[in-house]
């Protein structure tokens, strides 16, 4: 009989501990729904416009997070990795690096969850925004670097590159989906846009630039000899300015897009929307292709 | 019906109650831990099983009340009162007559 009624106690006991810990799932789940709704709100942002049109300061809803980090060492790469937000490089005369970061979300959660890692590896300096959670909101980075600096790698999906007071000889590599790209000195230059223009002055060896909606807008300046040049856009136009002193043999290609050249030139081939010849003596090579866009080389 | 039934019955409906709603608990219990790990394994963002541990874990929690607190059903109890007093009412219908 005993036994009968410790299991029953026990059974009892068992039962009381379920329903407590009900009760306390039912809470927990409740706390975490409630801190979950910012995010629900983010994601369904249309549905609640009307709150912001009602207080009149929908940009309250936005905070953001500033930061920035001095770093000094002997770094000759510099690496960005973005995924929305803008890309500022700036060259200046000081001997170190500063990185300056600001974080816009919708909400502090959001700004949390926004991570930024600046991290050297040899002799590189790595600067990214760490993706994790559901990555929303955006980070912007305004990066200041030193004369030593010679390589640049910069990548983002929506935002801007901008590069600035560049030094001399800095190779770099500028990759973005949905945003603009803008250098005003390089020395070999790989440049990749879908969506965005492209502007560029360069001076090196190799170029290639892409871009599928977007036009290429380049200067050309003490261009070396023996370099190779390639620039590719889909339904954007392509305007170059070269200087004097350049000389290359060219390609020009345009299915529908009209192609004009104020330089003189030597034609070695001419068709529709198909033009072959030399600038100068011919020291380099020049490719451009566009399906839709027009092509026009003029003078510095 | 004697009065020895009538306590089994009642201590038999409250058992009953009892192991219903541990079973219950135990099916929640596992269906939530199941959803929550489908959720963080498919998709970290956002937590939809919560809805659902909140939503069951209400009715989860009423079966408790109903056969912890209640004892044997609330809900029975007040439906044996309810006829009780509609028998009440019909003896004194047919008195009145």
């Amino acid at each position: 009989m005993r036994k009968i009624r410790n299991r029953g106690r026990f059974a009892q006991l068992i039962g009381v501990a379920l329903g407590m810990l009900t009760l306390t799932i039912i809470l927990v789940s409740l706390v975490l729904i409630v801190s979950q709704a910012n995010r629900f709100v983010y994601r369904w942002a249309p549905l609640f416009l009307w709150r912001s049109i009602f207080r009149g300061r929908a940009e309250e809803s936005l905070r953001a997070a500033e930061g920035e980090r001095t770093l000094r060492g002997d770094y000759q790469n510099l690496v960005v990795r973005n995924l929305a937000g803008r890309i500022f490089i700036e060259g200046w005369k000081e001997d170190y690096f500063l990185v300056k970061y600001k974080k816009t979300g919708p909400n502090l959660a959001s700004i949390d969850e926004l991570e930024v890692t600046i991290e050297p590896r040899g002799k590189s300096l790595v600067v990214a925004r760490k993706m994790s959670g559901l990555n929303r909101g955006s980070v912007e980075f305004d990066i200041y670097i030193p004369a030593k600096t010679s390589h640049i790698a910069a990548q983002s999906v929506s935002g801007n590159i901008e590069l600035a007071h560049m030094h001399e000889r800095v190779q770099q590599e500028l990759k973005t989906v949905s945003g603009g790209i803008s250098t005003d000195r390089c020395d070999d230059l790989n440049a990749e846009s879908t969506s965005g223009t492209i502007g560029f002055l360069f001076s090196g060896e190799r170029l290639s630039v892409k871009t599928v909606s977007g036009s290429i807008r380049g200067s050309f300046r003490d261009v070396k000899p023996g370099g190779r040049m390639d620039l590719t856009s889909v339904s954007g136009s392509v305007a170059l300015s070269v200087d004097e002193g350049y000389s290359a043999e060219f390609s020009l290609h345009s299915i529908s897009g009209s192609i004009h050249c104020d330089l003189p030139i030597s034609l070695t081939r001419e068709e529709r929307g198909h033009l072959e010849g030399k600038i100068g003596n011919g020291s380099s090579t020049l490719s451009v292709k566009t399906t839709s866009g027009a092509i026009k080389i003029e003078k510095l | 019906m004697g009065r020895n039934d009538q306590k089994y019955k009642l201590a038999q409906s409250i058992a009953k109650g009892k192991v219903s709603f541990i079973r219950h608990s135990i099916v929640y219990l596992c269906v939530i831990v199941m959803l929550a790990v489908i959720n963080n394994v498919f998709s970290r963002g956002h937590q939809w099983w919560l809805y659902v541990a909140l939503i069951w874990g209400i009715f989860v929690f009423i079966n408790f009340l109903n056969a912890y607190i209640f004892r044997g059903g609330g809900l029975k109890r007040l439906e044996e009162n309810l006829v009780r007093r509609e028998l009440e009412r019909f003896e004194d219908e047919e008195d009145q007559k």
